[in-house]
């Protein structure tokens, strides 16, 4: 009779434990985007980019309207950038003076998330033999290297930034749609945006149906981060950003908590701690 | 002196000589097995590279990357570092042969800690668990990741032993364990099922040790405690990726999987283990073999003893638990047979996230196969039984040392696949093009095909597409495209402007057209390709780069101006628009 109730009862708790035990995981609705207008994006420059109503709420049309009021297309900076990880990239924007947009090819996500900071590196007037080499080399390979010359010509608008050490050698593109791939941005740290504010999520839409775009208001960064813009080489103004998916600091806490644990356990097994108190305990001794 | 020795290491020396069978028979140079819908990572250390950040793009345009299929991060460490010092083909087969081993030999170890008392029962149940039917006939899939999984159910189960007699030892082992998991297939599901395992094992000992409740609980705590400590590296992105995974598994018939797992789960099938509706149907010899009913029907003799000695001791309360266990566990695994199969619909419908458990037979199968086998180590005293249960076990699951078991497929419709595979040079050379660009951009595979696993008429192979595992660039895949509306524009395969505008808005910057795809993949293939190979020789969005075999290469045209300093090309990754639209969608 004792065994009996002691097994029902461990089947009792065996049942509650597993309805607790299912993963406490977050559902989410996938957005639905409306099937594609192709046709009549085709027809657009592939420098423009398109907003489609559907995707954004009545909060995030305002502030596109609002945005526009101020938005001169005449004027779109020159942004160079390089992808860090694919969860973190660095951006600097040069030449601007008015109101941009930032549009970042990865699914929207309200977790990419961009925060303004100093121009990343230094500017450099000449380039060495070795990176003018290697970009007129691999010329014949690919396309969208910059050659020396229009490397010269970057350098001479303030184009390009470098790392303060190391190497600086590393790919540079063409201009393509007012945007320059440079490798040769310097690397970052890991925790740099750890307790830095991002830019409010009410900026960030959804452009070619996919993107995250965000809305860059020129009077909002002079005034709320006059010190991290600094004036150009032709005019205007140039500031850094770091647009990066806010899982990873979550990544990177996680896996530090994780590998912290997995070398307590170890260090612990490999001092042999035998009758542990733990143990003692579970053993009634 | 030997003779002395000799009964300490036998187990160690069954279970390797079993695993040197295995390698020395299915090894072949240069050939790696390939197939089904798990992969093996062709070039790990990119492979591994795109699992390390929270955000893998590798696949559409960015997934979350909490877990997702083959996120086994674990496992692509160990293939890395094997891949460093052995040709693949022969760390796959070191890696194969290792976790082979252990499944066997760790249950050993298991069930000889718990109970100690006969050696011989323990090897018995150790080759239950590592060379059942069940999983021979699964094992038709080369699929490391799956036994992972598998072999996370002994390791665990020495960690809950310890516990109680040395806990930090405990933790090791549930830290390896939970690991080892981690990197198998389907990973959410067996996480419930190990921890259920080890819930359930911890009871035992509470029973059979005479541990009070109250230490059952904090053990069980410690347990779960140790789980979410050692996996919170992605355990704790889980939150985000489910909008992902909710949103796939919203637009899943799970009834229609649950029946369908659950089609051979009957009674007599389930006593004799073949309740795993074999994914190979009758293509293979080994799945033709076992549906021959008196060969099967051997497997009979197992629960014909055990029931007989667990009903007969019920009155132990260790024993009970052990029957009670195994009966909930049938009542599990036959998902929707009668009866009271509406039950477990219902269980899917309306308790949330019980749909992670849509194939009961695959999922709660494992844990009935560990169970078993545990029951077996117990329950069986006999030599003679032991004898006869150890000639069943080796006698079926002949393909294991025969170098059948991942053998090759004849369907009936006269098609033939292969296990082994060589990645032909035209793949390598592909990737190796595109690996070398340093720009920016995705890689886009045409033409779109009805499946993930595709078949590749000249090398026979169905499988995940080979470049998937070999391409450092993000790659858009071209199967479901209705899955998200994203890539509609994918449709629009017989109007160039239009696909070029809208696939260089998407920063594609290579194009590989892949005519080698069967029937299988595509509605016509041939007719297919050629429309697709026309559209894109007919306007000025992209351009052939070359032919590799069977693989067309294209890749984004670009336009400049001589006196201008700026080119046109692809979008990239991050740009300033220069003007903007706005549509309202009608």
């Amino acid at each position: 009779m004792q065994f009996s109730k002691k097994t029902i009862g461990n089947s009792l708790l065996l049942f509650f434990l597993l309805i607790f035990l299912w993963v406490p995981i977050a559902s989410g609705k996938q957005s639905v985007i409306p099937a594609p207008a192709a046709k009549l994006v085709s027809d657009m420059g592939l420098g423009e980019i398109v907003y489609f109503l559907d995707q954004l709420d009545e909060k995030k049309r305002s502030i596109l309207v609002e945005f526009l009021r101020e938005y001169d297309d005449s004027e779109s900076p020159i942004l160079e950038y390089m992808r860090l990880s694919p969860d973190k990239y660095y951006l600097n924007v040069h030449n601007f003076d008015s109101n941009f947009i930032i549009n970042f090819s990865e699914k929207f996500h309200k977790n990419w998330e961009i925060y303004v900071v100093k121009p990343h590196g230094k500017k450099l007037l000449s380039i060495n033999n070795s990176n003018s080499q290697k970009n007129i080399q691999s010329a014949n390979v690919s396309d969208y290297k910059a050659d020396l010359k229009k490397i010269r010509i970057f350098l001479q608008k303030g184009w390009l930034s470098f790392q303060t050490e190391g190497h600086q050698e590393s790919f540079i593109s063409k201009v393509f749609y007012n945007s320059i791939q440079n490798e040769n941005l310097p690397r970052g740290k890991i925790f740099e945006t750890f307790g830095e504010t991002s830019l409010p999520e009410k900026y960030h839409l959804t452009g070619n149906y996919l993107s995250n775009s965000w809305l860059i208001s020129a009077d909002f960064i002079k005034k709320n981060y006059p010190k991290k813009i600094i004036e150009g080489i032709e005019g205007g103004y140039e500031v850094g950003f770091i647009i990066e998916f806010s899982h990873k600091k979550l990544f990177i806490i996680s896996l530090a908590v994780s590998g912290l644990f997995v070398l307590i356990v170890i260090v612990v097994n490999l001092f042999k701690v035998r009758n542990d108190s733990i143990s003692l305990w579970f053993r009634g001794v | 002196m030997i003779m002395k020795k000799l009964p300490q290491y036998a187990p160690v020396l069954i279970y390797g000589f079993l695993a040197m069978l295995f390698c020395l028979t299915h090894y072949k140079e240069g050939f790696l097995f390939l197939r089904g819908d798990t992969g093996y990572p062709l070039a790990p250390e990119i492979y591994l590279k795109n699992h390390m950040y929270s955000w893998f793009n590798t696949y559409w345009t960015g997934v979350a990357a909490g877990h997702a299929l083959n996120f086994g991060f674990p496992l692509l460490v160990i293939i890395y570092l094997l891949n460093l010092v052995f040709d693949p083909s022969q760390s796959q087969m070191i890696l194969l042969t290792g976790l082979f081993f252990a499944s066997g030999y760790f249950s050993y170890i298991f069930f000889s800690l718990a109970s100690p008392e006969n050696i011989k029962s323990n090897i018995l149940g150790g080759l239950f668990f590592m060379l059942n039917i069940s999983i021979v006939g699964e094992w038709y899939v080369p699929n490391p990741w799956f036994l992972l999984a598998y072999i996370g159910l002994p390791v665990t189960g020495i960690g809950c032993y310890f516990l109680v007699k040395d806990f930090w030892r405990g933790v090791l082992f549930l830290t390896f364990g939970y690991l080892s998991i981690t990197s198998g297939f389907a990973n959410t599901p067996f996480i419930v099922i190990t921890i259920l395992s080890n819930i359930l094992i911890v009871f035992y000992f509470g029973i059979s040790k005479k541990i009070n409740f109250g230490k059952q609980l904090v053990l069980i705590t410690s347990l779960v405690t140790t789980f979410i400590l050692t996996n919170l590296w992605w355990f704790s992105l889980l939150f985000d990726y489910r909008q992902e995974g909710g949103a796939i598994l919203n637009t899943l018939n799970v009834s229609h999987w649950a029946v369908d797992s659950s089609r051979n789960a009957n009674i007599f099938n389930m006593l004799t283990n073949s309740f795993m509706p074999s994914l190979a149907g009758s293509s293979t010899s080994y799945s033709r073999f076992l549906e021959n009913f008196f060969i099967a029907g051997l497997y009979i003799f197992f629960p014909v003893i055990f029931l007989a000695y667990l009903i007969k001791k019920f009155r132990n309360p260790r024993i009970a638990f052990l029957l009670i266990v195994y009966i909930v566990l049938i009542f599990l695994l036959k998902g929707t047979q009668a009866p009271f199969g509406t039950i477990y619909l219902l269980m899917l419908e309306y308790v949330p996230y019980f749909s992670i458990l849509k194939t009961p037979a695959e999922k709660f199968g494992v844990l009935f196969l560990f169970w078993q086998a545990f029951i077996l180590s117990i329950t069986f005293k006999r030599n003679s039984h032991i004898m006869i249960g150890v000639s069943i076990i080796l006698l079926l699951a002949y393909p294991a040392y025969t170098g059948n078991l991942f053998t090759d497929i004849s369907t009936k419709k006269g098609l033939k696949f292969k296990a082994s595979q060589k990645v032909p040079q035209s793949y390598k050379k592909v990737a190796a093009l595109i690996n070398e660009d340093e720009f920016n951009g995705r890689v886009l595979i045409l033409p779109l095909v009805l499946d993930y696993q595709v078949r590749y008429n000249s090398s026979s192979y169905q499988g995940l597409p080979f470049l998937k595992t070999m391409i450092k660039k993000p790659l858009i895949g071209n199967w479901n495209i209705e899955r998200d509306n994203t890539f509609l524009f994918l449709k629009n395969l017989q109007n160039e402007p239009v696909f070029s505008a809208w696939a260089k808005r998407f920063n594609i910057n290579w194009i590989v057209l892949n005519r080698d795809l069967a029937t299988r993949s595509t509605k016509n293939p041939a007719d297919e390709i050629k429309e697709i190979e026309l559209m894109l020789n007919s306007g000025d969005g992209y351009k052939k780069v070359g032919e590799f075999e069977t693989l067309a290469l294209y890749r984004a045209k670009i336009r400049e101006n001589s006196k201008d300093i700026y080119s046109e090309g692809i979008i990239p990754h991050i740009y300033s628009p220069s003007k903007i639209n706005i549509i309202k969608y009608e």
